[in-house]
């Protein structure tokens, strides 16, 4: 422990000095008297301090929670000298606050003492942190000495996106040949009914329609769609991002895509991540609960990574980007290298959806004259960008901090059924 | 407010003007200091102002001399108490949240201290008014106790990493 003297012991030194001098020139006693306390505070303070022999140790009572969730903290703090004063601190990340209890704390402990000081965190910002660094600073009786710790006691605690409410997904056009919970275009075993058409030897009798059959005077029977998995891929923009005091598209972006997945993966669809920017990061496409973890959790790890060099689709591994899947990019469409990315994407074939973090309120419009026109002209630019998506029929829907989730899909499916009937 | 107190007791207590005067002007000086230390969260404001007030007593033993000062046990144990007070004001300003019972046992503490000050003040004044003449060996032990003040700030103010 590193020991320091407070401001006091210089202080009653000096009052003691100069009370003593004070009466050596004065050759007043009673200037001896108004220096005494100060001088006796010092010695007795000085002799009776003694170094505390502290134990510490931190429990998080879980390692990983949702946004807006709250975690629960305890510092259990031993001695085996008593400490008068004992001021704890547990350094909270940038993320996490307080709700509930003292952080920093002043504790009195007794001899062979062991109390446990109580706290609870909540979890404000997703992220992967790191809690465990303290901050401990004992004092003695008279206030004259203090000693100070930095104990380590890593404990690492992951802070998941709160999923929003979604009751309905995006429908691929083309499902996987896997049972599922999408009703497949393709005719087949299934529930929901397709067409009536006539027997074939083969065919079994359950799917047989009577009340057809007795119209035609032969035997119809009954086809039906099959339920099929998809294969869905959450491509996430880490070019660039826009931010505006603690909010970023980025955090959008990663609640969206965490959202997204995790309900695609409730209907036991395959659900792949490719994080397409400086760092490209990805996951192959994968089921249950597992894969949600996995997701998630590089989710957790996404960064905007500075970096120059020009990148496309080219370089994503294949078995990343199944044929017939459908690939939600979720983006801010800032950089050109992700933007004709997707471009690409949508000439392979891909089923393709756009969800864009929307970076203008991130981005207000300067003061002059030549700043408001440049805001204009960009937010023209964007409008011209959407439109050439909408051309090639990939709908692109606005997502923001005051829309919700479901209400952006919504305007995905309604621009899909649009997109449809026009071809048809 | 108890360093207003202190320098107006002073201040009224005094026959002479100068000496009147001397402790008005100390006792708002303190103030002052103690107020913007307090403010700006400076100690060295606490020793300033106890200086302050000091000085305006010895101003008033200097010009009017006389006897030996009974009030200096309580001049000395309010000193002290003014002193650790602002220097508990000065930690309370630390965003360190006590636990319960922690103030009950700070001012216990420091009342225990006051009347040891006094009791201490007191025991010196009895053996000063007993031995009266101190002349050099009270000297000699202003200047030891000086020196060991000035050794017990050098050694505490060393540092002791481990």
């Amino acid at each position: 422990m590193t020991r320091t003297a407070s401001p006091r012991v210089a202080a009653y030194a000096a009052l003691a000095a100069l009370g003593l001098l004070g009466a050596l020139a004065l050759r007043r006693p009673e200037l001896v008297v108004l220096s005494a306390p100060f001088a006796l505070a010092l010695t007795l303070g000085l002799r009776l301090a003694r170094e505390p022999r502290l134990g510490i140790s931190l429990t998080v009572d879980r390692e990983r929670a949702l946004e807006r969730d709250e975690v629960a903290v305890e510092l259990d703090v031993s001695s085996e000298a008593p400490v008068e004063r004992l001021e704890l601190m547990l350094v909270v990340p940038d993320g996490l606050e307080v709700s509930e209890g003292e952080n920093p704390v002043a504790i009195r402990l007794g001899r062979d003492d062991d109390r446990t000081v109580a706290f609870t965190l909540r979890c404000v910002h997703w992220g992967n942190y790191t809690l465990g660094d303290i901050r401990l600073r004992a004092r003695d009786r008279f206030g004259l000495v203090a000693w100070e710790r930095r104990p380590d006691r890593t404990t690492h605690l992951r802070v998941y996106p709160h999923p929003d409410a979604l009751r309905r997904l995006v429908t691929p056009v083309a499902t996987q040949p896997f049972t599922g919970n999408e009703v497949a275009r393709q005719k087949g075993e299934g529930l929901e009914f397709a067409d009536l058409r006539t027997f074939a030897p083969g065919d079994r009798v359950r799917s047989i329609n009577w009340r057809a059959s007795a119209r035609r005077n032969e035997l119809i029977v009954n086809e039906r769609h099959p339920e099929r998995n998809t294969d869905v891929i959450v491509f996430l923009d880490t070019f660039a991002e826009a931010r505006l005091g603690g909010r970023s598209t980025l955090d959008l972006a990663v609640g969206a895509a965490s959202t997204i997945a995790s309900r695609y993966l409730e209907r036991r669809d395959r659900v792949g991540v490719v994080s397409f920017g400086g760092l490209l990061r990805w996951l192959v496409p994968g089921t249950g609960l597992a894969q949600r973890y996995r997701i998630v959790d590089s989710l957790l790890e996404t960064a905007v990574v500075f970096n120059y060099a020009w990148k496309d689709v080219s370089i994503i591994p294949a078995r990343t980007l199944p044929p017939q899947a459908l690939v939600i990019a979720v983006t801010p469409l800032l950089d050109e290298r992700s933007v004709s990315a997707l471009l690409d994407l949508r000439a392979r074939g891909y089923d393709l959806v756009v969800v864009e973090i929307s970076p203008v309120p991130f981005a207000k419009p300067g003061r002059s004259e030549l700043d408001r026109v440049a805001h204009r002209l960009w937010l023209l630019h964007r409008q011209e960008l959407r439109s050439r998506y909408e051309s090639l029929g990939v709908a692109v829907a606005t997502y923001g901090d005051d829309v919700a989730l479901e209400a952006v899909l919504e305007g995905v499916r309604s621009f899909r059924r649009h997109a449809r009937r026009a071809r048809a | 407010m108890l360093a207003g107190a202190i320098a107006g007791w002073l201040a009224l207590a005094a026959d002479d003007e100068l000496v009147r005067w001397a402790n008005a002007v100390a006792g708002v000086l303190a103030c002052v200091l103690l107020a913007a230390g307090l403010t700006l969260r400076r100690p060295v404001a606490v020793p300033l102002a106890v200086l302050a007030l000091g000085a305006g007593y010895g101003v008033s033993l200097g010009v009017e001399g006389g006897a030996i000062d009974t009030r200096a046990p309580a001049l000395a144990a309010a000193l002290f108490l003014l002193a650790e007070l602002a220097y508990w004001s000065l930690e309370l300003r630390e965003a360190v949240a006590d636990e319960p019972g922690a103030y009950l046992r700070r001012v216990g503490l420091l009342s225990a201290l006051a009347l040891g000050a006094l009791a201490v003040g007191a025991g010196l004044l009895a053996v000063v008014d007993a031995g009266e003449r101190g002349g050099v060996a009270l000297e000699a032990l202003g200047a030891f106790a000086a020196v060991a003040a000035l050794a017990i700030v050098a050694l505490a103010t060393r540092r002791q990493p481990r």
